[in-house]
């Protein structure tokens, strides 16, 4: 589908940018002609199936869309939060209730287009990062400055609403927490498109000294989106990241998310649930690199698969020479409700430093037989005592968010999911 | 209440029952001894509507009615309780809540009102008294993290809740220290009535020092050996079961 003149009209389109900028885009489209799609050969894409990617005529976005129904933004917002709507990956501050304080900043990311330049995204030869750099066209800057513990949390709406074609969107995103600051960020995407959506997506997360981000991305997809995610993090001294990954069924997510512990004394919890069924599939593939010693990581990611649905979850944690101290967990747990879904599963650990403390394991299973009998013999019902059993399941991910009107929006789309 | 009759089950084409006779009145309690292996547990599950055993041969009859049709939740809507032996962990479901959809299926179930959390609250903590539980067990997951013997209680909580006319109770009594066991005596006398039955299940005697049975059957191999009065009990104290394996053989 990316043809040099769909490149060469859309970058006379963006004629007004600077020529650097422009030197960018150009490299980059050239570098993935030379590479070209993934094929199943590749060992990080084995499991996605990328041919309808490749071979639908996605267009790129025109600037039109159709009218953001207000109902929409108000069935989606929660309670005590900062509300950020981004549309078709432009801040619409008519729709936003952020209050301006001087210490949170929300911008275009076309405003710091040059920050991205450093990331460590920037000599990456996977292909769907470097057509991103090619036709990126929107995105968030946040930025949160240092000394500031935000109360509410930030609750991004990234509502998708173009015209009837199938459309293409590149978006980059840039989060910076500055040293000694605290905030929750809930990013939810609403895809409002009738034809198919192809998103990707860069995420540069930039956690300073002391600091804590605890970030939630909510993923409800419809059947003709694709979806995939590049999050890199880079966490310095003292800090805590925290992502959760929340995926409520989707033709294609995978998200990609590396995280960089370059400081000592952080913490990193990256953890996710996937509710899938039908032909949903959805990958999630993390890197967590001990770079500094002294710092603990812990990963969970539950999958639960029902019909036809498939998950992949690939895990890797590095430990390097210096990184000494180091305490480690990975679990990826996930329960199978049909005979025909199906998981892959590869944790992966390498450790160059030898005083650590590291684990990992995998378990893929059915409901518990004899925890179905129990709760039937108290006079539940079998569709109950599963859905009782299946909640219990995918209770573990979400308490760990502590906000609790996060946690109850969370809880409200699972079980909408899960009943119906 | 409930008649056994010429009950015959097997797992995997093993056979662990191998006709068994039992008729327990209301308001009798009778115990089943016997060691391990014997095909106890087995019984009890059944009963309680396990479908991990394929019955080869006879029947239960609850109430005059074939159990056989009857799905675990019926027959626990009906009345029949069984008390695990080793009582499931299921992390991620609180407790209150799992005890209070029991006891709201049961309520809507018999054509009476649904308690609300208000209500439910006032009551589960009259209960938990009583088998000497504090509140923190109601925020907990259902038995995630419990001792043996906090398991054990929790089973008697849940039987006193639920207040079910047959119960059962499956090695209530192993893993307990003396205190525990004192306490849950004292909660099944409690709830012993005229108008329910209990079915005790044990390898010790120990426990029917707390709680006198009316009627001991003595189980070896899947089938009734003898049956006796409380004090068979003492008998078997004494002499142990090889005297009954014997003749169980000859």
């Amino acid at each position: 589908m990316q043809d040099k003149l769909q490149f060469e009209t859309f970058l006379k389109k963006q004629s007004d940018e600077t020529q650097a900028k422009q030197d960018i885009r150009k490299d980059a489209f050239n570098n993935f002609l030379k590479i070209g799609y993934p094929t199943k050969k590749h060992e990080n894409w084995r499991f996605t199936n990328l041919t309808s990617i490749a071979k639908t005529e996605y267009r790129l976005p025109n600037g039109k869309m159709n009218k953001i129904d207000n109902n929409i933004v108000k069935e989606h917002s929660i309670d005590h939060s900062h509300r950020i709507i981004f549309v078709n990956g432009q801040f619409n501050a008519e729709l936003s209730t952020i209050d301006h304080t001087k210490h949170i900043s929300v911008k275009n990311i076309s405003a710091s287009f040059n920050d991205l330049n450093r990331n460590s995204a920037n000599n990456s030869t996977n292909p769907f990062i470097l057509l991103n750099r090619a036709f990126v066209t929107g995105g968030y800057y946040i930025e949160i400055s240092p000394n500031h513990v935000e109360e509410k949390p930030l609750h991004i709406l990234n509502i998708i609403s173009h015209e009837n074609n199938d459309i293409q969107q590149h978006q980059q995103n840039l989060i910076k927490i500055g040293e000694n600051s605290q905030i929750s960020i809930i990013e939810e995407n609403i895809n409002l498109m009738k034809k198919g959506l192809f998103k990707n997506s860069i995420y540069n997360i930039q956690v300073a000294e002391n600091s804590t981000l605890s970030h939630i991305f909510l993923h409800q997809n419809h059947t003709k989106s694709k979806d995939l995610n590049h999050i890199f993090v880079e966490q310095q001294n003292d800090s805590s990241y925290k992502s959760y990954l929340i995926n409520i069924g989707g033709d294609l997510i995978r998200n990609d998310i590396n995280v960089q512990i370059d400081g000592e004394n952080c913490s990193t919890d990256i953890s996710g649930l996937s509710l899938l069924s039908g032909k949903d599939h959805i990958e999630n593939y993390t890197i967590v690199s001990h770079n500094k010693p002294n710092s603990n990581s812990q990963q969970l990611f539950k999958y639960i698969l029902d019909e036809s649905s498939e998950g992949v979850f690939n895990g890797l944690v590095t430990v390097q020479p210096d990184a000494q101290k180091t305490d480690s967990q990975q679990t990826n747990k996930n329960i199978l409700l049909s005979k025909k879904a199906l998981m892959n599963s590869n944790p992966q650990l390498e450790i160059y430093a030898d005083d650590v403390k590291c684990s990992h394991g995998s378990a893929t299973g059915e409901l518990d037989e004899a925890a179905i009998f129990y709760l039937r013999s108290r006079g539940i019902d079998l569709m109950s005592a599963k859905s009782l059993l299946i909640e219990g399941f995918a209770k573990e991910v979400i308490d760990k968010i502590k906000n609790d009107s996060v946690r109850e929006k969370l809880i409200h789309e699972i079980l909408k999911r899960l009943t119906s | 209440m409930l008649e056994i009759k010429n009950l015959h089950a097997s797992i995997e084409g093993k056979e662990i029952l191998n006709g068994i006779n039992i008729t327990i009145k209301t308001g009798e309690m009778h115990a089943i001894m016997g060691l391990n292996g014997s095909g106890k547990s087995t019984l009890a599950n059944i009963i309680a509507g396990s479908e991990a055993y394929e019955i080869t041969n006879g029947k239960v009859l609850y109430n005059n009615k074939d159990l056989s049709n009857l799905s675990p939740e019926e027959r626990a809507l009906q009345g029949i309780f069984l008390s695990f032996q080793y009582p499931v962990v299921i992390p991620g479901v609180n407790n209150t809540y799992f005890i209070k959809a029991a006891l709201n299926a049961k309520r809507k179930y018999r054509g009476e009102a649904e308690l609300d959390a208000m209500d439910f609250m006032v009551l589960i903590k009259e209960k938990l008294k009583m088998v000497g539980m504090d509140e923190s067990y109601l925020k907990r997951s259902v038995n995630d993290g419990f001792s043996g013997g906090e398991k054990k209680r929790n089973e008697i909580l849940q039987m006193i809740t639920l207040e079910p006319t047959l119960a059962i109770l499956d090695e209530t009594d192993s893993g307990l220290d003396i205190d525990a066991l004192k306490i849950i005596a004292n909660g099944v006398n409690n709830y012993r009535q005229k108008d329910n039955a209990f079915l005790v299940i044990t390898h010790y005697q120990r426990l029917l020092k707390y709680i006198e049975p009316d009627i001991i059957h003595v189980m070896i191999g899947g089938k009734i050996v003898k049956t006796g009065g409380k004090e068979l009990a003492l008998t078997l104290e004494e002499k142990g079961y090889q005297w009954l394996t014997d003749k169980a053989t000859v």
